[in-house]
């Protein structure tokens, strides 16, 4: 995954189509249950098993792809 | 743009204390924006009620950022047990539902630093600041129809009729005449119990031009009973209300001469010390009336909005300030304003009973002035005055780097959304109301009264 496919996730999600790799996802009107959502579809997606606490801490399209980046894939998990 | 004083200091229990919050749906601050808050503050609990239906997604929230336990509300010493197995030094909330179970583990606890406020009990608020001279207003619980007429007769109309433990202007009504009073008794699924009447509060007019005519004031106490009160306040404005109660959304910062805050400010402190509130958060709304400051409601927890707002417009972690206040903490808040910020709460027409037609979002985005928007409710949906504030049908951030900038954005995000939603009322019949938004830009006087 890169940075723009985060950045795309976060405006599908929040139904706008200006956000930038700096925006943070909450400041956008991303709730709680949004962010769940995002988890989910970030597994769909990559593969990765995040957490809220993950997205709490990396609320950026920037900062979140570094830390899917960083992350095992749950496919490589046993 | 404002700066504010800072509270003063009192006891500091460092990171080893431990803070159970109860939480819910309609919170003023989530559980993933109290995690954040808490990190290097105190360690972090949830309780919730095991007796709520359709909260799952949120304990599973919860869950996510800190333990979690699910208990019956209604079960106190099971709510103790669980209390005290998380190892709280004390016991918070940030909705209205629950300051009163809140208030009373604190003080099981022994740590309710001699609070005394009567929460959930409207009625008693306003005999204690009667009792005190800090209000004129005549209020009643009535047990009978005979005795509310009775009162109506004695105080006249408008008349406000709500729940004595009411929240978000749920079940309020503002009655003009004998005749709306006697259709309200009337109304086949109308019960007295539970509710207060209370004698409406006059208004000065608007506070500020193009704002309602009253403010809320934000106060976080870090005191006691025995002293001292350690105190930080701020005032929040709104547009003009939604007819008959609904709030419409804070505006941040106050554009008050600092003289006329100070007074409110004042005002707030000495309704605080008449109830017994010395630790804590406080959200009271205060009025202007001819006979002068009237308290509409007091409630103990930060204000809907108000901790996002105060992010948007300062950068600062207001949610933090109100854990170490619960602590008995000292913190230094100075909020230097960076820009005008309004959470519009836009609210249907009140004949409104389903949405027919929903704006794009995406357009929306697009106004001048808006940085967020957290809903907009689709067609299909169903609305309905008496679900009071959190019945909005949109909620938008809006900021700007001036006042006037701010009220001209409001007004075209507004006139976007008058003109985007469709209604139609309980007989499907169109239903086209643009008088608050006439209101808004007429800068006309907002006669009504809100309930918190």
């Amino acid at each position: 995954m890169t940075p723009a496919e985060v950045r795309q996730l976060f405006e599908e999600l929040l139904d706008v189509d200006d956000v930038t790799m700096e925006d943070n996802f909450f400041d956008l009107g991303g709730s709680s249950v949004l962010a769940l959502r995002l988890l989910l579809e970030v597994e769909k997606r990559w593969g990765v098993t995040l957490s809220l606490i993950d997205v709490l801490h990396n609320p950026t399209a920037a900062s979140l792809a570094q830390c899917l980046a960083e992350a095992p894939s749950s496919d490589s998990a046993v | 743009m404002s700066s504010l004083p800072s509270i003063s200091p009192t006891a500091s229990y460092g990171e080893a204390a431990r803070l159970v919050v109860l939480i819910g749906h309609q919170s003023s601050v989530s559980p993933a924006d109290l995690a954040l808050s808490s990190a290097g503050l105190a360690g972090l609990s949830f309780l919730a009620d095991s007796g709520q239906t359709g909260e799952e997604l949120l304990w599973q929230i919860a869950r996510g950022v800190a333990p979690t336990t699910l208990v019956d509300f209604t079960d106190f010493p099971a709510c103790l047990a669980a209390v005290r197995r998380a190892g709280a030094t004390a016991v918070t909330t940030f909705m209205d539902r629950w300051c009163a179970l809140a208030a009373r583990l604190n003080e099981a606890l022994g740590a309710d630093a001699g609070n005394r406020v009567p929460w959930g009990r409207k009625d008693q608020h306003r005999r204690i600041l009667r009792e005190a001279g800090l209000s004129k207003i005549r209020s009643l619980v009535p047990t009978d129809r005979a005795e509310l007429t009775g009162f109506a007769d004695t105080v006249g109309f408008p008349l406000i009729v709500k729940p004595v433990d009411g929240f978000a202007s749920r079940n309020t009504w503002l009655l003009e005449s004998r005749h709306e009073l006697e259709q309200l008794l009337d109304a086949p699924d109308f019960d007295l119990t539970g509710l207060y009447a209370e004698e409406f509060i006059r208004s000065c007019g608007p506070m500020v031009p193009g704002m309602a005519d009253y403010v809320s004031v934000e106060v976080f106490r870090s005191g006691s009973a025995a002293g001292p009160i350690g105190s930080t306040s701020f005032i929040t404005h709104r547009p003009p209300q939604a007819w008959p109660c609904r709030e419409t959304g804070p505006i941040l910062p106050s554009p008050l001469p600092a003289e006329r805050q100070r007074e409110l400010i004042g005002f707030t402190n000495q309704v605080l010390d008449a109830l017994g509130g010395y630790r804590g958060m406080y959200h009271v709304e205060v009025k202007p009336s001819p006979t002068g400051l009237e308290v509409i409601e007091v409630n103990g927890r930060i204000g809907g909005y108000i901790t996002k707002a105060v992010h948007y417009g300062t950068g600062h972690d207001l949610a933090r300030l109100g854990l170490a206040s619960v602590l008995g903490q000292a913190s230094t808040l100075q909020l230097d304003w960076q820009q005008c910020v309004c959470a519009l709460l836009f609210q249907a027409p009140a004949g409104a009973r389903r949405i027919v037609q929903s704006p794009s979002r995406r357009e929306l985005r697009r106004l001048p002035g808006v940085i967020a928007i957290e809903s907009v409710s689709a067609a299909g949906a169903e609305v309905h005055w008496r679900t009071g504030t959190l019945g909005l049908v949109a909620s938008v951030w809006l900021t700007a780097d001036d006042h006037d900038e701010l009220h001209r954005r409001i007004v075209g995000v507004s006139e976007f959304l008058t003109d985007g939603f469709g209604y139609v009322d309980a007989d499907d019949r169109p239903v086209r109301d643009r008088s608050w938004l006439d209101q808004l830009i007429g800068q006309d006087s907002n006669d009504s009264e809100v309930i918190g």
